[in-house]
């Protein structure tokens, strides 16, 4: 599976590639619904440092993100689930599953179906 | 020795003066009342006895006198009269059933009106007798009694009566007697007996009125006076006790006294009174007796021949003597032992303002100037005590005062016999400093001479000097220039280098657009990985040119940020030279300052040793005249040398004039630490 990484404050944050349309750069595009990827997890908001766009297939729903760092494939061994009760104190945006790489921090997952329309 | 503890006390003489201005009077007054002797005593009894005596007889003899006046109105009174003459009317008529209607109907009609006048009159008996046959005709209650002569009757009141009756039938006159019907005292009666006149003016009837004794019995026992013993009776002239004032609540039986001698001897000698002593049995009596009479007109015949008797023993005389002795002396006492505490307190009271002073005068003399006595009173003798302690007081403040003046003496002695010796330290000090300076002077003479030579060469010098700053300040001159030149070129310096970091500042811009091209780049990159990653197998490859793209952007913005690293560098060191550069500048602007400055004050050097110059020749003049002066000087220390002698001298004097007062404060000192006063404790 290929996973977009980008830079989330001092850690990481992956999302499907299969779900994303493009990365633009921030402020080129009107048309679509911008949402920042720090309100939507529920963080306070702070500035971006050369913050992108990512443009979500077939949804014109955009994550403002700080800096892409990479596209990385995943197999399925990397992923597994977190425990019920972290899961329930957890933003409904990111995934269950975390994806977790041997001398690496664990990158949280964003789903893009839980991003909402409005 | 015995007295010496009244010698010794003020108090105690005081108490013994009071006791003896108390008991001197006393004491003859007391003289005065024992001498009252039992003789004197038995006269103030006979007096008062036979005085008491007296007023009783006159009262009761008052008493009697009235009763009969008011029994001779009764028998002229209108109802009386009326009643009679109804008497004599129903009499004269025949005994029968109607006469004794007649006499109930009389009594009805004057019974109750003659009655009440009677009553009126003070009398509670009345009763009518017919004259010629001596019958009693109206009871004492008016009852019709006719009963008969009463001469033959023999009963001891009706005895009594009938002689009364007989002497107002053989005298026609009014008649007045006692009589008892059952013989005891309280049942005793006075009667009268007044003769009544027809209208024709013959005596018909005798009118009998009686009261009885009770008033007169209460009369004779009025005020038995201070004697005990005192027994009072009325006899009449057959011996007869009337009454007894002392028994009247017992019926005493009417008794004789006939064996009484103060009895028979008053009856003899009456209607005489007196007074005299007797014996009755183991008793020593005295008595006195005076007569009661009655007759006082010719118009009435009385047989009372009373007599009023009083007795006491003459034992109870000197017993109520004794007892007002006893009284009088208790009195004496009891004030005596008043008037021993008052003089006592007075004493105190006296002493103790006294002996607070004496105390005070004592200490004085001791010179202990700590009591103080206080006194509440505002008499004499408090103005005293609170003026000697207000003295003391005054005394212990000059005292004190006294003591701090001399301590301030001494004080100030020891300060000038100190100064007198430092005094005289220093004079010889300043003897040998006259002697020292004037051998310095001269010595300080022959310096002046080398001062003059020293002057002279100090002028060449002088000279010599000028001529090598004048030198020096043409080769200060030249550095200047040199300076100014290097100035210039650093501030040329300083130009190029502030346009070195404008153009870094342009290559910073570049690299910023660089570092946005590779942005934009990595972005394409990325999303051409995406249409790669999309486009399956197939994109594959194109997926690796992305990749070496997205690597190569990579590159290039590490490149761009060691780039960016390296002009912040030049940057910062362009201004770390901008700043050397203007230290420089400013160094050399303070090099040229000074070197202006240098140049100044070699000028103004150059100028003071022209001065100096001249100064110096001055010098050498001014030398010269102070030679002179320190001529006239040691001319000047000679005579201070002698002043200091005569200095020297007077401060011998002073010093010993200083040890003769600390000798008297000394003195003053012994004589005031004799006195102690509270300060001083």
């Amino acid at each position: 599976m290929t996973i977009i990484v980008f830079k989330y404050r001092k850690g990481k944050m992956g999302i499907r590639a299969d779900a994303v349309d493009r990365c633009i750069p921030d402020g080129t595009c009107k048309e679509l619904r911008v949402f920042d990827i720090n309100t939507i997890v529920g963080e306070v908001p702070v500035g971006h440092v050369k913050s992108l766009l990512i443009c979500l297939k077939d949804r014109k729903i955009a994550l403002r993100i700080d800096e892409l760092l990479d596209i990385a494939e995943v197999e399925e061994h990397q992923f597994f689930m977190l425990p019920p009760l972290v899961r329930q104190h957890m933003n409904r945006v990111l995934e269950s599953r975390v994806i977790y790489k041997e001398k690496e921090q664990v990158m949280l997952l964003v789903d893009p179906n839980r991003i909402p329309a409005r | 020795m015995g007295l010496s503890w009244i010698r010794r006390s003020l108090r105690n003489k005081l108490v013994i003066s009071f006791l003896l201005i108390y008991t001197v009077p006393i004491l003859i007054i007391l003289a005065l009342v024992f001498s009252y002797t039992a003789a004197v005593a038995r006269r103030i009894a006979i007096d008062e006895l036979q005085s008491m005596n007296d007023d009783k007889a006159q009262q009761i003899e008052q008493y009697i006198a009235d009763r009969m006046e008011r029994a001779e109105i009764i028998s002229h009174a209108t109802e009386v009269k009326e009643f009679i003459q109804g008497i004599e009317m129903i009499r004269l008529e025949p005994a029968s059933s109607e006469r004794e209607d007649q006499h109930q109907d009389l009594i009805s009609e004057y019974g109750l009106a003659v009655k009440r006048l009677v009553f009126q009159k003070g009398f509670t008996r009345l009763a009518v007798l017919e004259r010629e046959q001596g019958r009693l005709l109206f009871d004492h209650n008016l009852n019709y009694r006719d009963i008969g002569r009463l001469l033959q009757n023999e009963a001891s009141e009706d005895r009594q009566l009938l002689d009364i009756i007989n002497r107002v039938r053989t005298s026609g006159l009014m008649t007045v007697s006692a009589a008892s019907q059952t013989g005891s005292l309280d049942q005793s009666v006075v009667y009268y007996g007044i003769p009544f006149y027809n209208q024709e003016g013959i005596f018909t009837h005798i009118l009998m009125v009686g009261h009885a004794m009770e008033q007169v019995n209460m009369m004779a026992s009025l005020d038995y006076g201070r004697f005990l013993t005192r027994d009072t009776f009325l006899v009449n002239s057959n011996s007869i006790i009337i009454s007894e004032p002392k028994h009247s609540s017992d019926s005493f039986t009417i008794g004789r006294h006939t064996d009484h001698v103060l009895v028979q001897e008053a009856l003899r000698n009456y209607p005489h009174r007196d007074t005299l002593s007797f014996q009755m049995g183991d008793v020593r009596m005295l008595g006195s007796y005076s007569p009661i009479n009655t007759i006082r007109r010719d118009t009435i015949q009385g047989n009372l021949n009373w007599v009023l008797i009083s007795q006491l023993e003459q034992l109870d005389i000197q017993q109520t003597f004794r007892n007002q002795l006893i009284m009088i002396l208790g009195a004496v006492l009891l004030v005596g032992v008043g008037v021993f505490f008052l003089a006592l307190m007075l004493a105190k009271g006296i002493a103790r303002p006294i002996g607070d002073v004496t105390v005070l005068m004592k200490r004085l003399a001791a010179g202990e100037l700590t009591f103080f006595p206080e006194s509440r009173r505002k008499d004499e003798l408090g103005e005293m005590v609170r003026s000697a302690g207000e003295m003391v007081q005054q005394l212990s403040l000059i005292i004190g005062s006294l003591r701090d003046a001399v301590a301030t003496a001494s004080s100030v002695g020891s300060t000038i016999s100190s100064s007198v010796e430092q005094q005289s330290a220093i004079s010889v000090e300043q003897a040998g400093s006259v002697t020292e300076i004037s051998s310095t002077m001269d010595e300080f003479s022959t310096s002046f001479g080398q001062v003059s030579d020293s002057v002279n060469s100090v002028s060449r010098l002088s000279e010599e000097v000028f001529q090598r700053i004048t030198e020096s300040a043409g080769l200060i001159d030249s550095v200047s220039q040199k300076m100014r030149d290097v100035n210039e070129d650093n501030n040329r310096d300083i130009d190029y280098i502030m346009e070195l970091k404008n153009k870094s500042k342009d290559i910073s811009k570049i690299m910023d657009i660089i570092n946005s091209i590779s942005d934009q780049t990595k972005i394409i990159s990325f999303n051409a990985a995406l249409e790669a990653s999309s486009a399956g197998e197939s994109g594959k490859r194109f997926g690796v040119v992305a990749a070496e793209i997205r690597k190569l952007t990579e590159d290039v913005i590490k490149s761009t940020i060691h780039i960016d690293s390296l002009i912040s560098e030049i940057q910062t060191l362009s201004d770390k030279m901008v700043l050397a550069s203007e230290k420089t500048t400013k160094t050399i602007h303070q090099g040229l300052t000074s070197s202006d400055d240098s140049v100044e004050n070699i000028e103004k050097i150059v100028e003071s040793i022209k001065k100096s110059n001249e100064s110096t020749k001055q010098i050498a003049l001014a030398v010269q005249q102070q030679q002179t002066a320190a001529s006239q000087i040691q001319l000047g220390l000679r005579e201070l040398s002698e002043g200091a002698q005569q200095n020297s001298e007077a401060i011998q004097a002073i010093n010993e004039s200083g040890s003769e007062f600390q000798e008297v404060t000394r003195s003053l000192e012994v004589i005031i630490q004799q006195f102690r006063t509270e300060e001083s404790l």
